[in-house]
């Protein structure tokens, strides 16, 4: 199953480039420039992963997070950071990403942090159905 | 005035970091972009090993594109080259179109991060005064910044230049004054110490919604800053 996932950034050659790239990499990608049309993007679909810039015009990319997970609380954000301190990571953390990554980076470790992603969202949707059924058998008393 | 001294010294300190943090950030997204361009050409090297023939006109279009963003991060270099040598220089007779120029250019990322369009109607012509010019363009820099959030509905600004024998004046347009909260109007305390440092006013004009520094051609000698 490909891993479905949202670029945000507003370098448009940036996320043109890396989204070819990842794509390459048998991904689904959607990318967008706009952290406007990004929220409405992450509301009409559902991602694996959202790769999201933190330094973006029209809304910081913290706003973007809170955003996002306050729609969306397990959505898996990826937080991408010119510099990534570790005071930066843990406010990152606090605030609901699931990692984040200092611009330039490796795609090898941004493949790695999606198929991570993917995963936790294939487990929380595990985790979903299990308690639907257990719901059906207990109602239907089974 | 010593303390004076001492504190425009420690808000310049501030500027400094501020502006070149800001740099740094421009100059890694160009990183990011070779990074990723240089990616994908190793990409298209790794697909025609297994069979995948090269597109050379992309391949022209992707070197070109790297070229791009090299001259990019050089031009960012240089301004951040020309900022830092700014702030050894003494009171001396300097170009303040340069100046404008230069922090114009410092400004442009904060200005994109609000989403403001920054419209400069300078002069190509030198107009030499004499300052210092890091202290100048701190407080350029410090009035341009807080202008950014008085925009009207258009987010755009204007910036002129007008000068004559005894001074030269930077307009900054149109502002809206009725969005300027007692915390960030201007002149501040900020602005005021550069201002007094520089011999210089800041001034608002509500009928024109116009933001003016006007510097004079020359410091009384033994007047300005430290070190001068």
């Amino acid at each position: 199953m490909k891993e479905k996932v949202l670029l945000v950034d507003d370098e448009k050659e940036f996320i043109e480039t890396l989204a070819e790239r990842m794509q390459n990499r048998g991904m689904e990608v959607s990318a967008t420039t706009s952290a406007v049309e990004a929220l409405k993007m992450a509301e009409e679909e559902s991602y694996d992963a959202v790769i999201l810039d933190l330094k973006m015009p029209e809304m910081d990319g913290i706003e973007v997070l809170a955003a996002l997970k306050e729609k969306n609380p397990e959505l898996q954000v990826i937080l991408l950071t010119g510099h990534a301190t570790v005071q930066k990571g843990i406010e990152a953390m606090k605030l609901g990403a699931m990692d984040f990554l200092e611009k330039p980076f490796d795609i090898k470790v941004l493949s790695e942090k999606i198929k991570k992603a993917h995963t936790q969202k294939m487990i929380i949707a595990e985790k979903h159905t299990q308690e639907k059924i257990k719901q059906i058998i207990q109602e239907k008393g089974w | 005035m010593e303390n004076g001294f001492n504190t425009i010294a420690e808000k310049g300190l501030g500027f400094f970091g501020k502006i070149t943090a800001s740099i740094s950030h421009e100059l890694k997204n160009s990183l990011a972009i070779i990074n990723e361009k240089a990616g994908l050409l190793e990409d298209f090297a790794l697909m025609a090993d297994k069979g995948i023939p090269l597109d050379p006109e992309r391949m022209e279009l992707l070197a070109g594109q790297i070229i791009k963003q090299i001259g990019r991060a050089n031009d960012i270099i240089r301004t951040l080259n020309l900022f830092a040598h700014s702030a050894e220089e003494p009171l001396k007779n300097t170009d303040l179109v340069q100046v404008l120029t230069l922090v114009i250019r410092l400004c442009s990322r904060f200005a994109d991060m609000k989403s403001v369009t920054l419209a400069p109607d300078i002069p190509t012509d030198p107009v030499t005064i004499q300052t210092h010019p890091f202290f100048a363009e701190h407080l350029i820099c410090h009035c341009l910044t807080a202008a950014m959030d008085w925009t009207g509905m258009e987010k755009k600004l204007n910036i002129g230049m007008e000068h004559t024998d005894v001074d030269v004046r930077i307009h900054i347009f149109p502002i809206d004054i009725a969005k300027q909260s007692d915390k960030d109007s201007v002149p501040d305390q900020e602005t005021q110490m550069l201002a007094d440092v520089l011999h210089a006013r800041v001034e608002q004009n509500t009928v024109s919604n116009m933001l003016s520094l006007v510097f004079p051609r020359s410091i009384p000698s033994g007047e300005c800053c430290p070190g001068a």
